[in-house]
């Protein structure tokens, strides 16, 4: 199996200025909108700081609450399954269509089936899911996984979408308008959701205390999914449980404004049960979550309530794109969430990051994801999944680095190249930093040859005159 | 109070005037401070990577240098060594003497700022000009020496408060104070596409704001951005805080 | 598939798994500070959401009856609000698919949120949820004096367990997901307009409020469907 290699996928990104550029300016304004919402609240810290701790008390007790849920939902009417994997999810699943004779659902945004490749199952299985929101729409159509959590298809540019819908729903291939792309998805999902079966679902946050979910969304096209057709199906990760009424307006306040830097979803939806005449299903998926929850270095990874917050302040992600990360999870988060799904084939993603710490300081549940990266780098190396480059180079350097009198030497042959190989040699292809950079100017003296040279001296000189 | 210094590789190898200017600062000042000659690396680039083993080693090996010195305080002139001997530096038994150098040691603006409060500058150093502000990521969020953006808590800025104290000095941030430059470590060798993109997008936001002249107290910050502005050919120097705070910075 | 057996092993694998108990904080009922009318029109219309304030719920029908949207000859109107006649019926929208041809939509809403802009709504005061989904104009009508400063507020005064689908709406549906561009009428209604009564401060002539920099470069029209 192949490693996915991030570097590589990120810099066929940044070649594509115009989207690169695009990508970098909308995530930028999304993180600055988020600075402004937050600024206005006064007890913004704290709610960080307290949501948190409401999550980390719920992940310690877990069974307790995921029972009391489960029983608060099956009181309230809805069908609780539990699902140990992807493939128990989607046959789960497969089984209630089947009952139903489904043929055909909308989708809301659900980060959870994709993770189950719910899709793609369904259609081996002769049942068509369309996806109702527009981000993931467009991916769908595309063949392509979303790009970022809340904003699946945000690494496109207007003329992208534009192809694409004339390719696959027959639009104006020169009409690049948003306004008007947006309107060829909704009247083509309109001529969807009078026809289906079934609407589906992923879940924001699930109330042990009053067994329902809440669903955030800004299109409208969760709650058409639900509250339209006969059979609502919904899938909530083990994780996404908290335990009362009154915890979730403290989710709800930092969602949103962590995620767009906007008040509100448009949408806040709560389901308690099933429509009159309609039947409510709901999935509790595991898929290595609660092996993740016994791993002491990293269980507080499962705080994460998918806001995309983190993805927004990267600046690794804004300039590559979530699909260079060639994954379920991207940016951040995924770079600390995926290694613990497949370590090898993810091991050169933890790399992806320069530590500058800023995706720990938006998150609104601070799951620590700069300390994370350290750990996961260290178990990539522990495992020897390490790259062979870095496995010479931190091989070289250890004896290199290890006392002042090697270090001294080492130095001084890197000055005596800086100073001695031709520019043309420099800067050619071996020396990886020659693509961006020019290399430093030698200085004349080290520190320490200069302090030998005059300090030392002089204190020594100081020293007698003392004595 | 007995001070040591000490002085991190890429600093005495690349750009030893940070470490020049930041002892020449000490001494004005009149402390006791001695040179740790036979310090070698903080082992920041092998634990960056994920190789404990190597960075245990090479913190074994300068402990008995920089820890069993008793010195009151060691200052590094740089931040993210400052960062990785304060809250890294587990490959060694944490005996008292550790511990004590874990929390004694400090970066010059911390130690300036924060041990020595100071309210003026020895020597009265002028740089009459407007000079852009880069806090580098790890003095930011690791050593706190500023309000990330991010955070909703009162705003400061250590190494602003102690630029105000040179005469003529216009302290200015770029329009995206904050953002990581791309420099990372080990990181902009390993992936020169990204870094060198976030660099980039970094000297031209200085070039856009007109400013001419950059200081962060993070010279791997600067080394990066320097050499990033040349590849393009802008006007930018660069300098390491205790260049300017010390009267040594040339413009 | 055995259901109990996967429930069992999920949980004993937490039980067996799961860290040091964490202690459970309480969460304050976090006051907000502005004022809950001024606020929660200046937000809704920040979602590109409409205001029009009344005196009287009289008044506010009495709007609302002379508007375009509810000239019952040329559109459909579907209506769960007290007071308000429609002209689809209850049998009309048996098969819920029928909501799909709806043009407007005028329901009760029970709580407003100053803080976001948010009007709280229930299967109980929609009726059918479906009806104001799928139209595309929705006017709520909300009691000016059931308008909440806060989000923690609001929810102490919800019983989650009463409703089977309860839902903050603000503003009209919308997407930023190509280029980040704001668009409304996304999938649900074009258009979002709350008729607060019961304010002593409205205006004689009723004065409907719009973001004067919301989204209006709206598609009415596709070569797909006219009725987009």
């Amino acid at each position: 199996m192949k490693q996915v290699n991030q570097v590589k996928l990120g810099a066929e990104y940044i070649a594509k200025t115009a989207h690169r550029e695009m990508h970098d300016r909308c995530l930028w304004a999304a993180r600055m909108r988020r600075d402004k919402v937050a600024a206005s609240i006064p007890e913004w810290e704290e709610m960080r700081e307290l949501a948190s701790e409401i999550k980390l008390h719920t992940l310690s007790n877990l069974d307790y609450y995921l029972e009391q849920f489960a029983k608060n939902a099956e009181a309230n009417g809805i069908h609780v399954h539990w699902a140990r994997n992807a493939e128990e999810h989607n046959q789960i699943i497969l089984d209630i269509f089947k009952a139903h004779n489904v043929k055909v659902v909308t989708k809301g945004k659900s980060m959870t089936m994709d993770e189950c490749g719910m899709r793609e199952f369904m259609a081996k299985n002769g049942i068509e899911i369309n996806e109702a929101d527009l981000g993931e729409r467009i991916q769908q159509l595309d063949n392509q996984r979303p790009s970022h959590i809340v904003m699946p298809a945000i690494h496109k540019l207007r003329s992208d979408v534009a192809s694409l819908f004339a390719r696959t729903l027959g639009s104006d291939p020169k009409n690049d308008d948003p306004h008007y792309l947006n309107s060829v998805m909704r009247a083509d999902m309109r001529k969807k959701y009078v026809k289906v079966d079934a609407g589906m679902s992923g879940a924001n946050f699930g109330i042990a205390e009053t067994g329902g979910i809440v669903v955030c969304t800004n299109e409208g096209n969760a709650d058409i999914s639900a509250n339209l057709p006969p059979l609502y199906v919904a899938t909530m990760g083990i994780e996404k449980v908290i335990p009362r009424q009154a915890d979730l307006p403290l989710f709800i306040r930092l969602l949103s404004r962590s995620a767009l830097g906007l008040d509100m979803t448009q949408y806040t939806s709560h389901y308690h049960g099933p429509r009159k005449g309609q039947e409510m299903h709901l999935v509790i998926l595991d898929n290595g979550r609660s092996e993740r929850l016994a791993a002491k270095e990293y269980w507080p990874v499962l705080k994460c309530i998918r806001c995309g917050a983190c993805m927004n302040t990267c600046p690794v992600f804004r300039r590559t794109s979530g699909i260079s990360y060639d994954a379920i999870y991207m940016g951040p988060i995924g770079i600390v969430l995926e290694p613990s799904y497949d370590l090898y084939k993810y091991a050169r993603l933890p790399y992806s990051c320069t530590h500058c710490g800023s995706c720990g300081d938006v998150c609104p549940v601070k799951v620590p994801i700069p300390e994370l990266v350290f750990y996961w780098r260290s178990e990539v190396v522990r495992h020897g999944y390490g790259q062979p480059t870095h496995n010479i180079e931190e091989g070289l350097a250890e004896p290199l680095l290890k006392s002042s009198s090697n270090l001294a030497i080492a130095e001084k042959l890197g000055l005596w190249a800086l100073r001695h190989i031709p520019e043309s040699i420099a800067e050619s292809a071996v020396n990886p930093w020659a693509k961006a950079h020019k290399d430093p100017i030698p200085p004349e003296e080290t520190f320490r040859q200069y302090y030998n040279r005059v300090i030392k001296p002089g204190e020594e000189k100081n020293e007698k005159s003392d004595q | 109070m007995k001070i040591g210094f000490f002085v991190p590789c890429y600093i005495d190898a690349i750009h030893p005037q940070a470490a020049k200017s930041t002892y020449g600062l000490l001494k004005k000042l009149g402390l006791d401070v001695e040179f740790i000659e036979r310090g070698a690396c903080c082992s920041l680039p092998e634990l960056d990577m994920g190789y404990i083993s190597h960075a245990c080693t090479l913190e074994k090996g300068i402990v008995p240098y920089i820890v069993d010195k008793g010195y009151d305080y060691v200052v590094v002139p740089s931040g993210i060594c400052t960062d990785q001997f304060r809250d890294h530096f587990d490959g060694v038994e944490q005996t008292p003497e550790v511990i004590h150098f874990r929390s004694t040691v400090h970066d010059p603006v911390e130690f300036l700022h924060d041990i020595l409060k100071i309210t003026e500058l020895p020597g009265k150093p002028s740089f009459p000009y407007r000079v852009a502000l880069h806090n580098g990521c790890h003095s930011l969020r690791y050593l706190n020496e500023a309000r990330p953006t991010e955070l909703m808590i009162k705003p400061f800025d250590k190494c602003a408060d102690l630029l105000r104290l040179v005469d003529g000095l216009e302290v200015g941030y770029a329009t995206r104070r904050d953002e990581c430059c791309g420099f990372g470590g080990t990181y902009s060798i390993w992936d020169p596409s990204c870094s060198g993109q976030q660099g980039r997008d970094k000297v031209n936001d200085y070039q856009r704001n007109g400013f001419r002249y950059v200081t962060s107290q993070d010279m791997s910050c600067m080394i990066h951005q320097q050499t990033v502005a040349r590849k393009l050919g802008l006007d930018l120097k660069m300098f390491y805080i205790t260049e300017i705070l010390n009267g040594d910075a040339q413009p | 598939m055995d259901q109990i057996e996967a429930k069992n092993e999920i949980l004993a694998r937490i039980k067996a798994g799961k860290p040091e108990l964490h202690p459970l904080p309480d969460v304050p009922m976090y006051p907000y500070n502005g004022n809950a009318m001024e606020d929660f029109i200046s937000h809704l219309l920040g979602f590109d959401g409409k205001a029009v304030k009344f005196k009287t719920r009289g008044d506010a029908l009495k709007w609302l009856s002379a508007q375009p949207e509810m000239e019952l000859d040329k559109t459909l109107v579907y209506s769960s609000a007290e007071g308000v006649t429609g002209n689809v019926s209850e049998e009309n929208i048996a098969d819920l698919h029928n909501a799909h041809e709806i043009e407007t939509c005028v329901t009760e809403g029970e709580f407003g949120v100053g803080e976001m802009g948010s009007i709280w709504v229930t299967d109980e005061s929609l009726r059918h949820a479906a009806c104001a989904l799928l139209s595309r104009h929705l006017f709520v009508l909300l009691d000016g004096t059931k308008i909440i400063p806060g989000l923690h507020e609001t929810y102490s005064r919800i019983n989650l367990r009463q409703h089977q689908y309860g839902s903050f709406y603000t503003g009209p549906s919308a997407t930023a997901d190509i280029e980040a561009v704001h668009i409304t009428g996304a999938q649900g209604p074009l258009s979002l307009t709350a008729l607060i009564y019961n304010c002593a401060d409205a205006p004689v002539v009723p004065e409907l409020m719009v973001n004067p920099n919301a989204d209006t470069s709206i598609y009415t029209k596709s070569r797909f469907d006219n009725k987009c």
